[in-house]
This record gives structure tokens, sequence and C-alpha cells, in this order.
């Protein structure tokens, strides 16, 4: 199975979490805050945590099964492809990952996929999300939006989101911060 | 041992939305697993606790906090 990863932080995470001064030596390498020289410190830090969580997801659907650390995935390339679009590969544990970034006023979101000729077949769907409702399940625009597909969620035993079709089971990654809620898959899926 | 232990609790507390859950951890919760802490949130975790106790933190120790007594023995072979 092709795993997808994707993650997001919203305005207010990037304003507190990182906007503190230590929090760039904790997720981005010298090499990688020389390669984003051209944004703003905490956007900066922003971004290379979403892709960097992105391909840490897909990491664990593959079995690493250790902790996140942010410096042990190598971002090697970025390049800027208009309207706060960001498009780029990355390293970890020897593979090379594909991801595509977005900068908002509101939020950073970030996808990645090992198939870099099928990153833009993966679609999204957005979900306005309560930040006191931990759990996925318990959002109910998620939820109706399930059923309206019939597609069932399920979590495999070390908690990997999947949904069940009758054919099949398709990766899925979710992620939510604060104000929103997002759901990303393969289209042709 | 248990000073650290409540003073970890209670910076992790900080950052949990479910906060009861914090109150009954225990050394062996899972950060983010048991508590339901927000990955990002790990981030102000690790600052948190960096500023406390006037420690840095690195990679090799983050790799491995998992449990609560894993910060909390990372915390006291840097403090000693």
């Amino acid at each position: 199975m092709n795993y997808i990863g994707n993650d997001i932080l919203f305005k207010q995470t990037i304003e507190t979490t990182f906007a503190r001064t230590k929090a760039i030596m904790h997720v981005l390498t010298e090499n990688e805050i020389y390669l984003m020289h051209f944004l703003d410190t905490k956007i900066a830090c922003s971004l290379a945590w979403t892709i960097k969580e992105s391909i840490y997801k897909i990491a664990c659907k593959e079995g690493h099964n250790l902790p996140f650390v942010p410096k042990y995935i190598f971002i090697k390339d970025i390049n800027f492809t208009g309207e706060g679009a960001y498009r780029g590969t990355a390293i970890f544990k020897n593979q090379i990952f594909s991801f595509q970034s977005e900068i908002t006023n509101k939020y950073i979101f970030s996808y990645a996929f090992k198939q870099h000729e099928n990153l833009d077949q993966i679609t999204h769907y957005w979900f306005p999300n309560n930040p006191e409702i931990h759990s996925s399940m318990k959002n109910t625009e998620l939820v109706n939006f399930l059923i309206s597909k019939k597609w069932e969620l399920c979590y495999s035993v070390n908690g990997i989101p999947q949904i069940k079709n009758q054919l099949n089971q398709m990766d899925i990654s979710i992620t939510h911060d604060h104000d929103f809620l997002v759901l990303s898959k393969l289209k042709h899926e | 041992m248990n000073t650290i232990f409540n003073e970890v609790k209670t910076i992790i507390r900080k950052y949990a939305f479910d906060k009861t859950v914090v109150d009954k951890a225990t050394e062996n919760s899972k950060i983010i697993a048991d508590l339901k802490i927000n990955s990002a949130r790990v981030v102000d975790i690790v600052l948190d606790i960096e500023e406390k106790y006037s420690i840095d933190i690195d990679d090799k120790s983050l790799e491995k906090i998992i449990t609560i007594k894993d910060a909390m023995n990372i915390i006291s072979d840097k403090t000693k």
C-alpha cells in the first residue's frame, strides 16, 4: 500500500509554540535554516514541522516505532511553486519522500508521499474542528461525511487510520489543530 | 523522583486537552498515546523542561522519551 502522511498547524500554534526561541533548535538542521532563510523563523520552523511530521506518519505506518525526532528527517530541497505553495523532497532512513505544502495566514498544511508522480493525485477533505474534542471520531462533520461516502473508518492495531470499502482498505491520513481537521487520501482509491 | 514526576506532570498538564487524564497519569503513561497530547505540544513540553531544569535535551535523548518516566530519567541524567 502507498501510504500518505499529512499535518496541519493553525496560526495560534505557529504564533506560540513555534515562535519560542529554542523551538528552531529542535526542528531545523543548520542546512535547513539556510535552505529556508527566505522565510520568517517561526514560519520556517512550522513549515518544517508539518513536512517532517507528515513523513514521520508514513514511516510509522511502515513500522517505524520510535518517537518523532524532527532533525532526523532532512529536507533536501524546497521550491516555491506560487500562491503560498511549496514542493520538495526530504530524506528519512535513507528513503526519499516528496512533499507539498501550503502556507496561508490561518494555517500551514503539508502532506507527503513516496511516489512523487502521484503527489498531485492526493485529495484533501477539510472539516471544522473543535479543539476540545480530541478524537476524530467525535467530529460530527467528519462522521457525517464518512457516512455519506459509505466509508468505514477503522484503526489498525498500531493506531493507523484506514478506510474500509467493499474491495480493500484505503490508506488515509488525518490531522487536526485548533479550527481545522483534514483527511487526505489518494483520489483513485 | 516523586518531585520530578509531579513537576513533569504539571508541565504536561498545561498542554493537555483533557487534564483529568494527566491527573491520573502514572510514570508509565505514554505522553502522546495515553495522555492524548498533540504532537506539536511536545515541543512546548520539551522546551518547558529545558527551561525549568536548565538542561538541553539533544536528539538522542528526545528519541528515548515515550513515557513520563523516560522524561524523568533524562532530567535526572542531565541534572547530576
